[in-house]
C-alpha cells in the first residue's frame, strides 16, 4: 500500500525550501523533507543509508504548511525513523523509563500545587522533570488569577514521545492510565503543546494548552499586572506549538504580552525551529545547539533582553546555546502577575 | 472547540497574490478586511515576474500604487518599456530574466561568466551557456563554484568568498548568478558587485522561488494597511443563506474558528495549489459548493490538459454561481481559481493582480 | 569506435537476445559486430513487464515454454545478481475466479519442475496488506523481478570486455549477399562484411529477413502496461486464472508494474486509455487499491511471436532458432519468439547454430560466468548506495541531487554522459533511471540535457516521448503534477505536451 504523502506529490520544492535543517546543513548532509517523506520510501535496498539523516529531523513539521498538497510530511519521517531506523539509546531509555516510572523522564520533585481543584494542570514529563521552573510559573499564573487549579497526585506520560518511535503498546497503558484522572477533572490545561495535542487526539480529552486557557477562558482582562522596569523581550514561536495546536496561540501570546505595562516585543528577523525536537536534542546536540544559536543571535540582534518561548521544551534547547536569557513565557508572565504570592 | 470569532467587513480565502491585492484595495478603502492562507500559494512558485499592459488604465493604477509599497519595503525591481509592455522584476534585483522567451539575453554584454553553486540545482551554468551562445548575442562561459559559506545563513561571508573567486578567477566583465535565496537581503547584490568588481546579474527560474520575495512584498503592503493576515488556516466550509453567504469556518491547528462577513472573496487557486480538486480526469470545488467548467484556451497541445487548466469556477458579473446555477449576491472570485486564468494559459501574474485590484469596487457595490 | 570493416558475424538487433548472442559469441572466441538501430533494448526488452518468470503462469497452456522459464530463472539468478531483485512470487484466485483452476494449476507446476507450494490465505494477507481479503487461494512461486535495460547494458559490456563491438544508433541501410559473405550499410557510412549474419531484431525480425529475401512467419502481439508510484506489493502477485489481461503486478525498483494486455498492433503504437482502464478493472478484483493508486505512466511493446499457429494468448511463447540455408539464404540465422526469461538460452542456441555455420567447435560458457559483477557491500550515503546498486561503486563523482524520485546525481548523469554510446537524453535515461520516477522528468529534464550537452530541441523531443506514456494516464494525482510541470515548463518555453517527431 503507498501512503499518501507518497502519492499526493508534485514536486513543487516548498518544503525542500523551507526547511530549517536542510538550509543550515546543505543537501549533502541532510536530504530534506522530500527526500526523507515522499521519495526515499519508494526504494526498498538503500535505505538502510538513510538512517543517519533521519535523526537530522527535528520534526519542526515547517513543511507542512508551506505543502500544497497538505501530506502530514513529519509523520511519514517519523515512520520511516521507526521502519528503517535502529531505536536510538535515548529512545531506550524513554521506554525503560515508561516502564519503570510511567513516564519517560525520572520524575523530579514535582510542582507545587493543591492536588484537588476543578481545573487540572498536567506537566508533562519534560516539565516536570527538566523545565520545573516554567511549569511552577504557568501553575501560579492560574492560581494568581482565581482558578481553582491543582496538579494531580498520580499522572504518567502523555505516550506522544512514545509513539513518535514506535511504542505503541507502552503509549496505550498508559493512556488507559491517565484515562480516570483526566476524564474526572472539569478542564485540563497543559503547558506542553506535545501534551496538548495527544491528550486531544489520542485520550480524547478536551485539552487546552495554557496560552489558550490564559487567552479564553480567563481572558486579559481579568489577568493584573504589577509594572516592573521597562523590558524588551522577542517572542519564539514553538514548533509545535503553532502547527500542532494551531497559529492561533501566538495572536494569544502576543496580546497577552501586549496587555502587559513596560513590555516591548521586538521582532525578529527569520523565523526557525529551536532544533531540540525530534529526538535531535539528545541524538544530535551539536546540530541542536547550533540550530538554537541561530534564534539567541537572532533575537539578541532584535535588541532583546529576554528571549521568550511558550514550551518548556524550546526554552531547555534554547538555554543550550548561551548568548541571551531564555525564559519559558506563562513562567515569565507569573513573576510579572500582580496577584503574585 | 472554537475559537474566539472572527468578524471583518470581508474575507477572503486564500493568500496568494490575487488575495493580497483585492485585500489591499479594500483596506485602502476603509474596509475591514481578514485574509485566511493555507499552504505555499503559486505566487511563491513561481518566477515574480510581473507583465503588464502600459495602455491599461488599471495596470497603471496598480503599478503607480504597489511599486510605491514596495520600494518602501526596500525592494529593487526593474521596469523595462517595449511597446505597450512593461516587465517588472519585482524583489529580487534582477536585471536579466532567463526564463521566458528562453535564454533571451538582451543586455549589449558579450562577455558573460555564468555561476553554477555545487549543490544547487537551480541553475543550471552548461545548459544556460549553452543556450546563450546560441543566439549568438552572448559568449557566456560556465564558471562553477563550491562555495563554503551558505547564502542562507551568512550572506555576508558568502559574498566575500565569491567576490573574492570573481575577481580572481574570472575575467569577464558580467557574471550571471543563480537564483538567491528568498531571505538573501537586497543590498546583496550589490555588495558582491562592489567586492568583485563585476557587474552581477540574479537569474530566476522554476523552482528558485523569487516569487517568494513577491509573496512576501504583497503581504507586507496588506499588513501595513491594517488587513488581518491570518497565516496556516485553512478554509473548512461556508455557509450560505439564500442567495449570499455570511459565515466560514477556518481550521487553525486542532480547533476551528468562525469567520462572520459581509462579503467574502475566493482566492484559493486552481489543482496546484488545492482551490480546485482533481477528480477522476475532471476538475471540481473541493467544497462542493460551486459549479466549476473549463474555459476555452490555447497555449498547451494536450486537449486534457488544456481543459485541466482552463477549469475554474463560474462567476456571472464577478460572483461565483453554485452548483445549482444560483449565483451568490455577496461572492466574488478571483486568481487562478478563475476559469481561464492559470498560468500557463494566461498572461500570468499581471493579468491576475489587475484583474484582482479591478474586483474590489464590486466586492464593496455588493456589501 | 574503431569499424571493422571485414568479420566473422555480424548480429542485428541489440534487445536482450542479440546482446545475448554478442556475448556468447565473444566468449567463444568469434570476431562479432553487433548494431542495434536505436539504443539497446528498445524493443520487447524495453517494453516488457519486468519479470523473471517461475514459468508457472504458462504451466497449463504451454508447458514446454514453463519448463524453459524454470531452468532459465534459476540461471539467471545466478549470473544476473546486478539487475535481479529476487522477490518470490504469488498466485491469488479472486473471489469469482474459477476455484477449479488450482486442480490443472499445481500438477502442471510439477510437471514442468516449478517449485510451487500452496499457501494459508491469511498468511499471505498478513504479507501483502494491500489484497483483496475475499481471495480464495493463494500459491508461492519464485518469480523475481528484473531490469530488462541493466540486463541489456550487462550484456553490452561483457561481450565488448570479449572482444566484442557493439553499437547502437546503428541502423542497417541495406544489406545484400556479397559472394559468400553478406555487406551492410551501417547508418549510410559504414560498409560491413561478414560471413555469417544473425537476424536478432525482434519484432522487426520479418523486415529484417526480408531485406534478404528470406521470411519468418511472425505474429507480432502488442502487450500494454501501466506503471504506478511506489512497490504495492512486495513479491510478483499473479492471477490464478487461464492468462488473461492485467493478471500481473510485478514490484520494480521504485514501482509497481500492472500488465499485460494482449492484441494485434505494429511496433510503435502507443498505450490507450482504454487499455489503462481494462487493466485496472481486471487487477482490482485482487488489488483493490488499484482504483486510487497514482498511474505514473503507460506503455505498450509488440511481442514478436512466431507464427503460423494460434495467435494473441494462444501463440506459444517457445521460440525458434531458424536457419534460413534450405530457404536459399544460407549464412543467415534468424532467432524469434521467447520470453525475456529465456534470452540466455535462446541465446546459446543461436550461437550453436552459428559456430556450425562457421565450422568451430567452442562451447557455450555464458551460464558459467556473472554476466556483471555485483557488489553488496552497502554505502553510507542514500545517492551514493543508489548508484552503487545500479552501476557499482562509483567514487568521486559530484552527489548534488538531479533526480529526486530515481536518487540520480549529477555526478552520475555526466559519468553516464560520457559514454560514446550515450547520444540522447532517452539514452541516459535507461541508464540511470532518471525521468522515470513520478514525476516523469518534471525536474531533472533539464539537468539532463545539460549533461549530456543537448538544448532546448532535444529536451522538446525527449519530453514529447515521455508525454506519450502519460497522457493515457492523465487522472488523480498525476494530472496535478502534469498541471505543475505545465507550469514550470512554460517558464523554459516548451510546451511539454507537443509530440515531436
Amino acid at each position: 500500500m503507498i501512503s499518501r504523502t507518497e502519492d499526493g506529490c508534485i514536486k513543487c520544492g516548498a518544503c525542500q525550501a523551507i526547511c530549517p535543517v536542510l538550509r543550515q546543513e546543505g543537501c549533502l548532509s541532510f536530504p530534506g523533507p522530500r527526500r526523507l517523506a515522499v521519495e526515499a520510501p519508494r526504494f526498498s535496498r538503500e535505505l538502510a543509508s538513510l538512517s543517519s539523516p533521519l535523526q537530522m529531523c527535528t520534526s519542526c513539521a515547517m513543511c507542512e504548511p508551506a505543502c500544497p498538497s497538505r501530506l502530514p510530511l513529519t509523520e511519514a519521517v517519523m515512520r520511516m525513523r521507526v521502519r528503517y531506523g535502529a531505536r536510538s539509546e535515548g529512545g531506550e531509555r524513554m521506554i525503560s523509563n515508561a516502564r519503570r516510572y510511567g513516564r519517560t523522564i525520572a520524575p523530579a520533585s514535582g510542582v507545587r500545587a493543591p492536588e484537588e481543584g476543578s481545573v487540572l494542570f498536567f506537566p508533562g514529563c519534560v516539565g516536570d522533570a527538566r523545565a520545573s521552573s516554567s511549569v511552577q510559573g504557568a501553575v501560579d499564573l492560574l492560581l494568581a488569577s482565581g482558578d481553582r487549579a491543582f496538579v494531580p497526585e498520580q499522572w504518567y506520560c502523555c505516550g506522544s514521545p512514545l509513539e513518535k518511535i514506535g511504542a505503541h503498546d507502552e503509549a496505550k497503558r498508559l493512556r488507559d492510565m491517565n484515562a480516570p484522572t483526566l476524564e474526572d477533572a472539569e478542564e485540563v490545561v497543559t503547558a506542553c503543546p506535545g501534551c496538548a495535542v495527544q491528550l486531544r487526539k489520542a485520550s480524547s480529552v478536551d485539552a487546552l494548552h495554557v496560552l489558550e486557557h490564559l487567552y479564553e477562558s480567563i481572558t486579559p482582562s481579568r489577568l493584573r499586572w504589577r509594572s516592573p522596569r521597562p523590558i524588551t523581550v522577542a517572542l519564539h514561536s514553538p514548533c509545535h506549538l503553532v502547527r500542532s495546536v494551531g497559529p492561533h496561540t501566538m495572536d494569544y501570546a502576543r496580546e497577552l504580552l501586549a496587555s502587559v505595562p513596560g513590555l516591548r516585543v521586538v521582532e525578529m528577523d527569520d523565523e526557525g525551529c529551536c532544533g531540540g525536537g525530534g529526538g535531535v536534542a539528545s541524538a544530535l546536540p551539536e546540530l541542536a545547539t547550533k540550530m538554537a544559536r541561530r534564534r539567541t543571535d537572532s533575537a539578541a540582534r532584535a535588541g532583546a533582553e529576554v528571549l521568550l518561548a511558550p514550551c518548556p521544551f524550546c526554552v531547555v534547547n534554547l538555554e543550550r546555546a548561551g548568548g541571551l536569557e531564555v525564559r519559558e513565557l506563562t513562567a515569565f508572565l507569573a513573576t510579572l502577575s500582580e496577584h503574585r504570592r | 472547540m472554537s475559537l474566539p470569532d472572527v468578524d471583518a467587513d470581508v474575507l477572503v480565502a486564500g493568500g496568494g497574490a490575487a488575495g493580497l491585492v483585492v485585500a489591499t484595495r479594500l483596506a485602502l478603502d476603509g474596509r475591514s478586511v481578514a485574509v485566511a492562507s493555507s499552504a505555499t500559494p503559486a505566487t511563491s512558485l513561481s518566477t515574480g515576474r510581473v507583465l503588464l499592459d502600459h495602455d491599461d488604465p488599471g495596470a497603471e493604477e496598480w503599478a503607480s500604487f504597489f511599486l510605491a509599497q514596495f520600494r518602501r519595503q526596500g525592494a529593487h525591481y526593474v521596469m523595462s518599456k517595449r511597446p505597450a509592455v512593461a516587465m517588472t522584476n519585482l524583489g529580487t534585483g534582477m536585471k536579466q530574466s532567463l526564463t521566458s522567451p528562453l535564454f533571451d539575453w538582451t543586455s549589449k554584454d558579450r562577455d558573460v561568466a555564468v555561476v553554477g553553486l555545487v549543490g544547487n540545482g537551480d541553475l543550471d551554468p552548461d545548459l544556460v551557456s549553452l543556450e546563450m551562445g546560441r543566439s549568438r548575442r552572448a559568449k557566456p562561459r560556465p564558471y562553477w563554484f563550491s562555495p563554503s559559506f551558505s547564502p542562507e545563513l551568512d550572506p555576508g561571508g558568502f559574498a566575500e568568498e565569491l567576490g573574492g573567486a570573481l575577481m580572481n578567477d574570472v575575467a569577464e566583465g558580467t557574471v550571471v548568478l543563480p537564483p538567491l535565496p528568498h531571505s538573501t537581503p537586497y543590498g546583496f547584490l550589490a555588495e558582491l558587485r562592489k567586492r568583485s568588481g563585476k557587474k552581477v546579474v540574479e537569474a530566476a527560474t522554476p523552482l528558485s522561488w523569487p516569487g517568494r520575495r513577491l509573496q512576501t512584498l504583497l503581504e507586507g503592503t496588506a499588513e501595513r494597511l491594517g488587513v488581518q493576515v491570518l497565516r496556516d488556516r485553512r478554509l473548512l466550509s461556508i455557509d450560505v443563506n439564500g442567495r449570499e453567504a455570511d459565515r466560514a469556518f477556518l481550521s487553525s491547528g486542532v480547533r476551528t474558528q468562525r469567520v462572520t462577513f459581509n462579503g467574502l472573496v475566493l482566492a484559493t487557486g486552481n489543482v496546484v495549489s488545492g482551490g480546485l480538486a482533481v477528480s477522476g480526469r475532471g476538475v471540481v470545488d473541493p467544497l462542493g459548493l460551486f459549479r466549476v467548467s473549463s474555459a476555452r484556451a490555447s497555449g498547451i497541445s494536450s486537449g486534457q490538459l488544456r481543459a485541466t487548466l482552463s477549469s475554474g469556477l463560474v462567476t456571472r458579473r464577478g460572483k461565483a454561481v453554485t452548483t445549482n446555477g444560483v449565483s451568490l449576491r455577496n461572492v466574488f472570485a478571483v486568481g487562478s481559481l478563475l476559469r481561464g486564468m492559470s498560468y500557463p494559459l494566461g498572461r500570468g501574474l499581471g493579468d491576475v493582480m489587475v484583474h484582482a485590484w479591478e474586483t474590489a469596487p464590486a466586492v464593496e457595490e455588493a456589501l | 569506435m574503431p569499424m571493422r570493416s571485414r568479420v566473422e558475424v555480424l548480429i542485428i538487433g541489440g534487445g536482450a537476445t542479440g546482446t545475448g548472442i554478442a556475448r556468447d559469441l565473444a566468449m567463444r572466441g568469434v570476431e562479432v559486430v553487433l548494431v542495434e538501430a536505436g539504443d539497446f533494448a528498445a524493443g520487447a526488452t524495453g517494453a516488457n513487464h519486468g519479470m523473471l518468470h517461475s514459468g508457472a503462469r504458462y504451466a497449463v497452456n504451454d508447458p514446454m515454454s514453463a519448463r524453459e522459464c524454470t531452468v532459465e530463472g534459476e540461471v539467471l539468478k545466478h549470473i544476473a545478481r546486478f539487475c535481479i531483485e529476487d522477490t518470490g512470487g504469488l498466485f491469488v484466485s479472486a473471489r469469482d475466479d474459477d476455484e477449479g483452476y488450482m486442480d490443472r494449476f499445481l500438477p502442471a507446476c510439477r510437471e514442468a519442475g516449478i517449485r510451487a507450494r500452496e499457501i494459508d490465505v491469511a498468511e499471505v494477507l498478513g504479507t501483502e496488506p494491500g489484497l483483496d481479503p475475499g481471495i480464495k487461494a493463494a500459491v508461492e512461486v519464485p518469480d523475481a523481478s528484473i531490469d530488462p535495460f541493466f540486463l541489456t547494458l550487462g550484456n553490452v559490456g561483457s561481450a565488448r570486455a570479449h572482444g566484442a563491438i557493439v553499437m547502437n544508433h546503428a541502423p542497417v541501410r541495406n544489406i545484400r549477399r556479397s559472394g559468400r559473405r553478406f555487406e551492410a550499410m551501417i547508418g549510410g557510412k559504414e560498409r560491413i562484411t561478414a560471413d555469417v549474419v544473425v537476424n536478432a531484431a525482434g519484432s522487426w525480425a520479418g523486415e529484417t529477413a526480408a531485406m534478404l529475401g528470406a521470411s519468418i512467419p511472425m505474429c507480432v502481439d502488442k502487450g500494454t502496461m501501466v506503471v504506478f508510484n511506489g512497490r504495492l506489493v512486495g513479491r510478483l502477485v499473479n492471477r490464478l486464472r487461464p492468462p488473461s489481461d492485467g493478471d500481473i503486478l510485478v514490484p520494480h525498483r521504485t514501482a509497481t508494474i500492472l500488465g499485460t494486455t494482449s492484441s494485434a498492433g505494429a511496433p510503435g503504437a502507443p498505450a490507450t486509455s482504454a487499455e489503462v482502464e481494462r487493466l485496472i478493472v481486471e487487477a482490482a478484483a485482487v488489488y483493490p487499491g488499484i482504483r486510487t493508486a497514482r498511474a505514473v505512466r503507460a506503455y505498450a511493446g509488440t511481442r514478436p511471436l512466431l507464427g503460423g499457429g494460434s495467435t494473441g494468448r494462444k501463440a506459444t511463447r517457445t521460440f525458434q532458432v531458424i536457419d534460413h540455408g534450405p530457404d536459399g539464404v544460407d549464412g543467415l540465422i534468424s532467432v524469434a519468439g521467447g520470453k525475456l526469461t529465456t534470452f540466455r538460452l535462446m541465446a546459446e542456441k543461436a550461437s550453436d547454430a552459428v559456430m556450425e555455420k562457421l565450422g568451430r567447435t567452442a562451447r557455450c560458457r555464458t551460464a558459467d560466468e556473472e554476466i556483471a559483477p555485483f557488489d553488496d557491500e552497502p554505502s553510507s550515503l542514500f545517492d551514493l548506495e543508489a548508484m552503487r546498486y545500479r552501476r557499482g561503486r562509483s567514487e568521486g563523482v559530484s552527489l548534488a541531487p538531479a533526480c529526486g524520485c530515481e536518487a540520480v546525481s549529477r555526478g552520475e548523469l555526466e559519468l553516464q554522459a560520457s559514454s560514446p554510446d550515450v547520444m540522447d537524453m532517452g539514452d541516459l535515461m535507461r541508464r540511470t533511471r532518471a525521468g522515470m520516477g513520478y514525476c516523469q522528468a518534471g525536474l531533472c529534464a533539464v539537468s539532463m540535457a545539460s549533461a549530456i550537452g543537448a538544448g532546448t530541441k532535444e529536451l522538446r523531443r525527449y519530453l514529447g516521448e515521455r508525454w506519450k506514456g502519460v497522457e493515457p494516464v492523465l487522472f488523480g494525482e498525476q494530472l496535478r503534477q502534469e498541471a505543475f510541470k505545465a507550469h514550470l515548463m512554460k517558464v523554459y518555453s516548451v510546451d511539454h505536451t507537443e509530440a515531436v517527431e
